[in-house]
């Protein structure tokens, strides 16, 4: 079980990666590990660093995707993307932290995909 | 990008000026407020970001900070929703910052960028306009301060039509001052006294006190008319002067009470229920609001069922009884409101309410009698110029067809005495022009007696047990009459008058 669910978190990262770069993003960095936790993707689109969490589900029984992103996720992520700048000093360049839902029927076949930008905020 | 705007903090009837700087810098976004910003400016973060995208705006992505300076003073109040969006919108170079000098705003914000009035925009208006600055503010608020006059004022209905019009696209209208219509702001129905049957004496003694800004205290038992007298009082107070007239409404607008819009024109009149609490008669609590006698400004504070207040909210009305004004005093900040007002109150003689009823038995001891008198300490009853007794009327006089005289022509004899009083105290400057605000120095001056006064008041003296305390008050009471009577010298007459207005000087109570 726990190998089906890293499954579709992987997969709902591919399926977020292709959508952006789609988009004319450039991906920096995926999967970037800090102290603090992990950073899904990392991109650069218009002189802007973009921050990604992707959150993928099968079903919407446990409510839709980015309500699992509660207070303390959004601090965690916020302490992963200011060691990111720290750690290669880009501090003073905008930046912004952006949310991906990727919704997969059982299948695993792609039924909905929602980019939100500027999703979490200091 | 940095961006300045003005705004205005209210500090009792005062206002303060306050800089909203506004930095949008790159990095994580962030939206933060400095500068002792109370919980509802904390709040208006949200507003503010939601009212922006509404109105059509992209809200900037990264670092913004917000600083209200002078940073020590704390600020409260939903005012400046507007100056902070604005200046958000200046910060990211959608207003060049030369068009934001020389203004300022204030309103606050609702969530689809509409303006709604604000609580002291007036106060601020009359503060701040010697700033020559133009003031944009939501459009209620904006005919409250063109009242004032000589201060461009523009009024918006929405965050966009400020930005348009500070961007020149599409200038607002002043506000539209001549649409003054008689229906704004229309006198409350205050009743006349020609509804009143008989209490001859006691008008007469609401007539003085009306001339010489008196204040009263009625005494009788229940259902003799105490509280119609005391309703019937502003009737015949002459007309608010506009200076007046501002600092009453200025008063209304800090505590968020003005109804409609325009200058308030009729003199106020309070009357709190004996409940009341101190704070809440002073003016006080958690933003140090005006108080019930603030309101009263310029108008009359009735206090029925004078004894049943509690003794602390009756003692707190010592001071600005005297002084005309109260300052509030608290560990973070001292704030001063003006209330100067003709204080009536009504009590009855004894607990049952009946002792000086000729047909019905009072059931009270002594020493109850006593006790429901005590309740009103010695240095109040000092500072209520006039006691008058209201009797309960007979059949006869209940049920007489003739209509007494009507308020309006009481008022024009009280406007009459209130000009003589004018030109006594004219070159007297910061004195207020009533009879009741002298001083005993001023006593001595103003207040020659004929020799037959002199003789009489000696005599009641003596054989009245009127003590020295109350000798200050017949001589202004007298000069009243006096006044009214248009007579230099105070006579005997008017000194006889006065020692009837004097009940409870008299040992007889009791």
């Amino acid at each position: 079980m726990p190998r089906t669910r890293q499954h579709i978190g992987k997969l709902g990262e591919k399926i977020a990666e292709t959508f952006l770069i789609s988009r004319g993003f450039l991906i920096l960095d995926r999967n970037f590990s800090t102290p603090f936790g992990e950073i899904d993707l990392i991109a650069e689109q218009n002189g802007y660093i973009v921050f990604l969490e992707v959150k993928t589900r099968i079903s919407e029984r446990f409510g839709p995707p980015l309500s699992s992103i509660t207070r303390t996720k959004q601090r965690h992520i916020l302490k992963n993307c200011q060691f990111y700048l720290k750690r290669f000093g880009l501090y003073g360049r905008p930046c912004r932290i952006d949310a991906i839902a990727v919704s997969l029927d059982t299948r695993r076949e792609l039924r909905a995909l929602k980019h939100v930008k500027n999703a979490i905020e200091l | 990008m940095l961006a300045k705007v003005n705004s205005g903090c209210v500090m009792g009837i005062d206002a303060c000026l306050i800089d909203v700087e506004v930095d949008v810098a790159n990095g994580l976004p962030s939206f933060s407020v400095v500068g002792l910003p109370d919980t509802s400016i904390r709040e208006s973060r949200d507003r503010i970001r939601s009212a922006i995208r509404n109105s059509g705006y992209a809200f900037p992505s990264g670092k913004i900070t917000v600083n209200l300076s002078p940073a020590n003073i704390k600020k409260e109040g939903v005012g400046f929703d507007l100056p902070i969006a604005t200046g958000i919108l200046g910060a990211t170079g959608l207003i060049s910052p030369d068009k934001l000098d020389g203004l300022l705003l204030g309103g606050e914000l609702s969530l689809n960028g509409r303006l709604k009035p604000f609580r002291g925009a007036l106060a601020i208006a009359i503060s701040l306009g010697k700033s020559r600055r133009t003031f944009i503010l939501p459009e209620k608020n904006a005919r409250e301060a063109a009242d004032i006059g000589d201060i461009p004022v523009y009024g918006a209905s929405s965050l966009r039509k400020v930005i348009e019009h500070i961007n020149g696209i599409n200038p607002l209208d002043p506000p539209d001052t001549e649409q003054k219509s008689p229906g704004r702001n229309k006198p409350h129905d205050i009743p006349d006294f020609k509804d009143v049957k008989g209490q001859e004496h006691v008008k007469r003694g609401l007539e003085v006190a009306a001339s010489g800004g008196h204040n009263v205290l009625l005494l009788g038992p229940p259902g003799s008319g105490k509280s119609m007298l005391a309703q019937r009082l502003p009737g015949i107070l002459p007309d608010l002067s506009t200076e007046a007239a501002l600092e009453t409404t200025t008063i209304y607008s800090v505590a968020g009470r003005l109804k409609s819009d325009g200058l308030i024109r009729e003199r106020p009149v309070r009357s709190p229920h004996h409940t009341i609490s101190y704070a809440a008669m002073t003016g006080g609590g958690s933003r140090s609001l005006p108080g019930e006698i603030s309101l009263a400004h310029n108008g009359v504070l009735f206090l029925d069922e004078f004894p049943e207040f509690r003794r602390d909210v009756l003692e707190t009305l010592r001071q600005p009884l005297e002084s005309g004004e109260i300052t509030i005093d608290r560990a973070r900040r001292s704030l001063r409101y003006p209330c100067r007002f003709i204080l009536i109150a009504a009590m009855n003689p004894c607990p049952c309410g009946y002792f000086t009823d000729p047909h019905k038995r009072c059931q009270c001891t002594s020493h109850q009698i006593q006790r429901y008198l005590s309740k009103i300490s010695g240095p109040l009853l000092d500072r209520i110029d006039i006691h008058l007794e209201v009797p309960r009327l007979n059949y006869e006089q209940l049920s007489t067809r003739r209509t007494g005289e009507h308020s309006e022509t009481i008022k024009k004899r009280v406007n009459e005495s209130r000009n003589t009083q004018e030109k006594r105290f004219r070159d007297k400057p910061g004195h207020l022009a009533y009879n009741a605000y002298m001083v005993s120095r001023e006593l001595e001056n103003f207040c020659a007696l004929s020799n037959e006064a002199e003789e009489l008041l000696k005599t009641a003296i003596l054989e009245l047990g009127i003590s020295a305390r109350a000798y200050d008050k017949i001589l202004k009471i007298s000069r009243t009459i006096a006044d009214m009577d248009t007579s230099e010298t105070i006579e005997s007459h008017h000194i006889s008058e006065a020692v009837g207005y004097r009940c409870l000087d008299r040992n007889l109570w009791v």
